[in-house]
């Protein structure tokens, strides 16, 4: 009897314990609720973008305190923007806010999107800065002619770097004493030759081409006979500028060319051997590693990779990009400079406050936050001399170490995707560039040492200088058209029969290539790409007309 | 066991409790598994989620002509009866064996420590456990690749996850190497069950170590071993989609697709939800009536064990 009353005391003392202290902190909890900020939830769609919570970084808690909002992030995992899309349709569960990225017109056509040509009429203070009419007439949705985004592709383009090209290592370059690789042929002769000269490095064999092949991202190896032949990357079309006529690359003749040219490598070793069974991690850890010799990508890609060997002190083994062409054409398109179309971040139907979402994307684009997220926070990440900004030599140390960055909030993908101006246009102020990586500053600054020598070596002023001057598309980018659902089905058929086949042709067996590649045609005859390429071919000659 | 009319009354009356305790199983069932079903109105309609359920257009049959006219559907198809019944047989025999060499076992801190072991797979996800297989099997510096070279077994390291043909063994064998463990629990379970004394009977009339597993552990775990095979029957058009997921890479696209990769990419992932729930409703068929059938044939063999 003793023994059950104090089991019972204990257990009651214990409830109290746990109980009482959640009454008296509830009320306390609630006033400090209420001094919060307006809270809305962001669905981050874009797998390019590393997943930083930049809110609660100092300068994200600095735009939180301007503009008086608080995102809560959830980023996409993995990289399948659209089933992300088409489950989170489905099943109706939207957040506030999306970054939308490249399967926007889900959003659009399923009518889950706010459109904001009113709100941007009437309190787009800022953004009626940055977006004039001719440019918010190209974000038109082109079906029903509502704006739903403000595109962050801007016109600009690195200053510093080219966009695209096929790679070489720094320590390659030099030994073939600095050549200017303009043509495909002397490209692979160049790889075949470094391989032999170096079988292996740090005691693993080094690999002569490599390919990122995971999932979407296999796209850059679908476009590299584009490339080759001069066109930009639009989306794997082969678009006329002037007539705007549509060409489908799936059956381009030049493209079974080039990858026999892969499949001749890759039974002769000079492929990587992993290069159908790696992942985008893979990929970077073994560009990451300095074994690798020749790739072709898109620099914001490999972005990580390159910070990884600088780390790593490997300078020599950092690549450099080249204008590599097939024989006998002239101009590169690997840096294209327009206005694109692509999404940036959108309010949703779901949205408890459109309106006050709006005001905040405005803000956003206000100087104060532009000089914020992109300079810094005075004083510690920048000064302002004679009314002009600047980094000191410990700030720009600072400023190009990626981990800093991060930590810091500065720049970086998140930001990006807000509604924004060109970066290398100037504050009213006059104090800068948007950006400082568009300031003259910069423009000395960024190189590094090691790329300094190899820009002297080379005797230009920029790395982009190797390739034809930047082309301004007057179509925009082809890849960023929006194809309604059953075009999109039918796309993605042809894209896996591509993807399916390529992979198999180029690791064909010697002599069995044609016959797989001639099996690819046929296939590709039973799909209705033709009316996929009659939408784009009317979207690019709309676009011609009314744009320019 | 009573048989007339007045007895079914009566013996609900008893059991009133046990009726009443069931209730609110039964609406969870009918909430989660029966409601749904509604859902399958979508594989005849051109659904789109912006017009509703209501407003979408009735296509008849139209998205199953599609289905069964597509190439891919019938490999998808293909690649998960072959990968489900590798599985199942891989799965089954591994486990049994395990499960009996481990019973065999005298030494109980042994015996614990390798069956902790074998089951600590089957705790890692499978985003995790693919990492691990793609590194083992890597033909770059993977631990696999490097011993068979060295033992002079091949030339050239092999490409393991690269190869279309090999996907059909991989998958199958990664799940023993994550499941086997796990699995065999319950037939050690099942083991236990088994009475001493016809061990010690069997050892009187001479039966050695392989006589008493053949003729009493065996037939021990025999009822358990046929109603996980006949519920495993019916997963067979499961074949574990993260696996599959996570491991398949375009290039063995045509040996790993498998009905849900191939689902997501061709159905939710082109936004084509009717398409979607077309092959659903397709997988759902062809696993209820392999269910029966396994159960059918399982009640004419055995001496009663069966599902229902």
């Amino acid at each position: 009897m003793f023994k059950r009353r104090v089991a019972l005391l204990v257990a009651i003392a214990f409830l109290m314990t746990i109980i009482v202290p959640g009454f008296f902190s509830a009320p306390t909890k609630a006033v400090a609720a209420s001094k919060n900020p307006i809270v809305f939830k962001i669905y981050w769609g874009d797998s390019n973008a590393e997943p930083v919570d930049v809110w609660k970084t100092p300068i994200g808690k600095k735009v939180e305190q301007i503009t008086g909002v608080r995102l809560q992030f959830e980023f996409i995992v993995g990289s399948d923007e659209e089933t992300k899309a088409g489950i989170m349709l489905a099943s109706g569960d939207l957040p506030d806010l999306i970054n939308a990225h490249n399967v926007v017109n889900k959003f659009i056509e399923a009518g889950a999107l706010v459109p904001l040509d009113n709100y941007i009429a009437k309190y787009g203070k800022n953004i009626k800065k940055w977006y004039d009419a001719k440019a918010l007439k190209k974000i038109k949705y082109p079906k029903d002619g509502h704006i739903y985004y403000l595109t962050p592709f801007r016109e600009e383009s690195d200053p510093l770097y080219s966009f695209a090209g096929f790679w070489l290592p720094i320590y390659v370059l030099k030994e073939n004493k600095w050549p200017v690789v303009r043509d495909i042929d002397t490209y692979f002769k160049i790889v075949k030759d470094a391989v032999k000269k170096h079988p292996t490095y740090n005691g693993k064999p080094t690999i002569g081409f490599t390919a990122l092949t995971d999932s979407w991202r296999i796209y850059v190896l679908m476009q590299q006979p584009l490339r080759l032949e001069g066109y930009p990357n639009d989306g794997g079309w082969l678009i006329d500028e002037k007539t705007g006529v549509v060409k489908d690359s799936y059956t381009m003749p030049y493209a079974k060319t080039y990858y026999k040219i892969l499949n001749q490598m890759w039974n002769e070793g000079l492929l990587d051997k992993e290069m159908f069974s790696q992942n985008y991690d893979q990929y970077l850890a073994k560009i990451s590693s300095g074994r690798v010799i020749g790739f072709y990508d898109e620099r914001w890609q490999i972005q990580s990779a390159i910070d990884s060997l600088e780390k790593q002190g490997l300078y020599d083994r950092i690549p450099i990009a080249m204008p590599v062409l097939k024989k006998g054409v002239k101009r590169d398109r690997y840096n294209v400079v327009t206005m694109g179309t692509g999404a940036g971040i959108s309010i949703t139907k779901k949205c408890k406050d459109p309106v006050a979402a709006f005001k905040f994307l405005d803000r956003m684009a206000g100087e104060d936050i532009l000089k914020l997220i992109n300079w810094g926070i005075q004083g510690q990440d920048y000064y302002v001399k004679n009314g002009k900004m600047y980094k000191d030599a410990k700030q720009i140390q600072n400023y190009m170490n990626p981990d800093y960055r991060k930590k810091q909030g500065i720049g970086g993908n998140i930001w990006f995707a807000f509604p924004r101006p060109p970066f290398d246009w100037t504050y009213s102020d006059k104090s800068g560039k948007i950006s400082w990586d568009y300031s003259d500053q910069a423009l000395e600054q960024r190189y590094k040492p090691y790329e300094k020598e190899v820009l002297k070596a080379y005797k230009i002023k920029s790395f982009k200088d190797l390739f034809s001057p930047t082309w301004n598309s007057p179509y925009g980018y082809g890849w960023d058209i929006k194809l309604p659902d059953d075009l999109q089905a039918i796309q993605n058929q042809a894209d896996d029969l591509q993807r399916r086949y390529v992979t198999k042709a180029i690791m064909a067996k010697p002599g069995e290539y044609d016959k797989i590649w001639n099996e690819y045609l046929n296939k590709m005859k039973n799909i209705p790409i033709k009316k996929v390429i009659d939408f784009r071919q009317k979207e690019i000659q709309r676009r011609l007309k009314e744009w320019n | 066991m009573q048989s007339s009319k007045k007895g079914i009354f009566s013996t609900i009356y008893n059991q009133r409790q046990l009726i009443v305790l069931t209730f609110p199983f039964l609406i969870m069932v009918l909430i989660f598994n029966y409601f749904p079903l509604w859902g399958w109105l979508l594989a005849f309609k051109d659904y789109k989620p912006y017009l509703g359920f209501q407003n979408s257009e009735w296509v008849g049959f139209k998205n199953f002509a599609d289905l069964f006219s597509d190439v891919y559907f019938f490999q998808a198809l293909r690649n998960t009866l072959v990968i489900s019944c590798l599985k199942l047989i891989f799965n089954f025999l591994s486990s049994i064996t395990f499960a009996i060499l481990l019973n065999e076992i005298k030494n109980m801190l042994f015996k614990r420590t390798v069956q902790t072991i074998s089951y600590l797979p089957h705790f890692v996800s499978w985003v995790v456990a693919a990492n691990i297989v793609y590194t083992v099997l890597s033909p770059d510096y993977g631990i696999i690749n490097d011993l068979l070279v060295k033992f002079h077994i091949i030339k050239e390291p092999i490409n393991f996850l690269g190869e279309p043909q090999y996907f059909w063994f991989i998958a199958p064998a990664t799940e023993v190497w994550k499941e086997m463990g796990w699995n065999a629990i319950i037939y050690l379970a099942a083991m236990t069950n088994i009475d001493p004394q016809l061990y010690e009977a069997a050892s009187i009339d001479g039966a050695g170590r392989l006589k008493r597993i053949w003729y009493i552990t065996l037939p021990g775990i025999l009822p358990t071993v046929k109603i996980l095979l006949i519920m495993n029957v019916g997963w067979i058009l499961n074949a574990g989609f993260e696996q599959m997921y996570l491991l398949q890479r375009p290039s063995t696209l045509d040996y790993s697709d498998i009905l849900e990769t191939y689902i997501l990419r061709y159905g939710i992932g082109s936004g084509r939800w009717s398409y979607a729930t077309a092959a659903g409703i397709f997988n759902s068929v062809v696993s209820l009536i392999l269910v029966t059938t396994a159960n059918k044939v399982a009640s004419k063999i055995g001496e009663g064990e069966r599902v229902f």
